[in-house]
């Protein structure tokens, strides 16, 4: 995969975050107080609601394929060789998946009421 | 004028040495001196053994290029009044291994200066390059739009000042990437694709940060940074998926110089 | 904890595991990310605009004292803006954590 494809999905996903992060902490800590928003209530009370379940959803997403990308690329200009590239490559790919894999379910069980 | 200058010079002989230390030297200071004057003064009449390269002292040929009060600069006009100290600390340049003193192995650099092939490239114009009838014609705004890259006097600074490489090996450096823009903007160079592909790899243009540090330190006003910015720009139209179907750039027209007579090998 | 695969969170567990930061040092992790994601996010504003040329520099012919015009667009405030902004909000994150 050429590199400014990942540029372009790593710039995308920067956009994209901004406008999630921005309103995920506008709703933790000044819509709504923070002591509040952290309490197990609320919380289960936000996933309940199916567009704010799939927009943590889309934040999930996005921030960690940010996120991975970012530190794979921290990464491959800290050492230069061909198994380290490779390596790294591989593992940040596996990292990525499975944290997207767990975070989505997460987030499907609370959405769909198993958590009380 | 009567004063001395503290000057410090790194000094360090690997062959002898495990790790380099600083010297000092009491120079005395005249109206206008340069760190290189200072420098040359040390050398001739203190300690012959100090190493710097140094060649035409204007700030032309970018031989003596190296840290000057923490700062990569070029010794040959940096002025000694400029640094407003009494002590001057003169190291050899950052990012570069050091052969001895202030005198650094540029041949990495040089290197990857030769891997974005700094040259023109034609394709199939053979019988043009082997028997020339004109110029390869260039408009005053098409040379405006990549001059400034070709006042590049390959001095290094640029490379040394930059954060990405002292850690990633593999990265071009800022000189070699602007160079890479030169020749990309110039209309009559036609790997305009090889030449892209070549920067779009891991370790090419997109380790740029855009930190800025080699246009703050190139004495030529070359600002390899607005260069780089402009590649990554090239890179992601020509990849975009909106892009819309150009013409291919038809490439330098060849100028029939009215003398053409005149010019034929014999 | 409720572990992983286990049976999720209680209320009595989550409130637990959440009282582990509701201490000085985990109000000024918090604050940190807070400075650290806003530095970064304008930041990285500066960066895709520089990078698709919304902000830009046009190339010219280069006179004394050779200063680089890449060095004297917006994007060099934005540098500040970043800076300055992120300072902001770790303060209003800290007076709404401390306070």
């Amino acid at each position: 995969m050429r590199e400014s494809t990942m540029m372009q999905l790593q710039y995308g996903t920067a956009i994209l975050a901004i406008g999630l992060v921005t309103v995920h902490l506008l709703m933790q800590g000044v819509l709504v107080p923070y002591g509040e928003a952290v309490s197990f209530q609320h919380v289960l009370s936000v996933y309940r609601d199916a567009v704010d379940a799939a927009l943590l959803e889309v934040l999930l997403v996005t921030v960690l394929a940010h996120g991975f990308n970012g530190l794979r690329i921290i990464l491959l200009e800290w050492k230069q060789s061909a198994r380290w590239t490779s390596g790294v490559n591989w593992a940040v790919l596996l990292v990525t998946l499975v944290a997207i894999s767990y975070g989505t379910r997460t987030v499907i069980l609370a959405a769909t009421g198993q958590v009380s | 004028m009567g004063e001395e200058l503290a000057l410090r010079i790194q000094r360090f002989d690997p062959s002898l040495e495990e790790r380099p230390h600083l010297e000092r030297y009491e120079v005395p200071l005249k109206e206008g001196m340069t760190v290189l004057d200072a420098l040359i003064y040390a050398k001739d009449r203190l300690d012959h053994g100090i190493g710097v390269r140094f060649s035409c002292r204007m700030a032309s040929c970018g031989s003596c290029g190296m840290k000057i009060n923490g700062r990569p600069r070029l010794a040959c006009e940096t002025q000694l009044k400029d640094l407003r100290s009494s002590t001057v600390t003169v190291q050899p340049m950052d990012n570069f291994p050091i052969v001895r003193d202030l005198v650094v192995d540029l041949e990495p650099f040089f290197s990857k200066h030769r891997s974005v092939s700094p040259h023109l490239v034609r394709k199939g114009d053979t019988k043009e390059q082997e028997s020339p009838a004109g110029e390869y014609l260039m408009t005053p705004r098409e040379l405006d739009s990549l001059v400034q890259f070709t006042y590049c006097i390959k001095c290094g600074l640029c490379s040394s000042s930059c954060p990405t490489s002292s850690t990633d090996s593999l990265f071009p450096g800022p000189q070699a990437l602007a160079q890479e823009f030169r020749y990309l903007q110039d209309p009559r160079d036609e790997a305009g694709e090889e030449r892209l592909d070549l920067v779009d790899t891991p370790h090419g243009v997109w380790r740029c940060h855009f930190a800025g540090t080699c246009s703050a330190v190139c004495p030529k006003g070359v600002d390899p940074a607005l260069g780089i910015q402009l590649l990554k720009r090239h890179v992601m139209a020509a990849r975009s998926p909106f892009r819309r179907r150009k013409k291919a750039r038809a490439g330098a027209k060849v100028f029939a110089n009215p003398n053409a007579d005149l010019l034929k090998r014999d | 904890m409720g572990g992983p695969f286990g049976e999720g969170p209680s209320p009595a567990s989550w409130s637990s595991d959440l009282s582990v930061t509701e201490n000085a040092l985990g109000h000024v992790v918090l604050v940190m990310v807070v400075l650290v994601v806003v530095y970064h996010g304008i930041n990285g504003i500066r960066l895709i605009l520089s990078e698709y040329g919304v902000i830009f520099a046009r190339p010219s012919r280069p006179d004394y004292p050779y200063k680089a015009k890449s060095l004297r667009t917006v994007q060099r405030h934005l540098i500040w803006v970043a800076i300055i902004v992120a300072i902001l909000a770790a303060l209003y994150t800290g007076g709404t954590l401390f306070g």
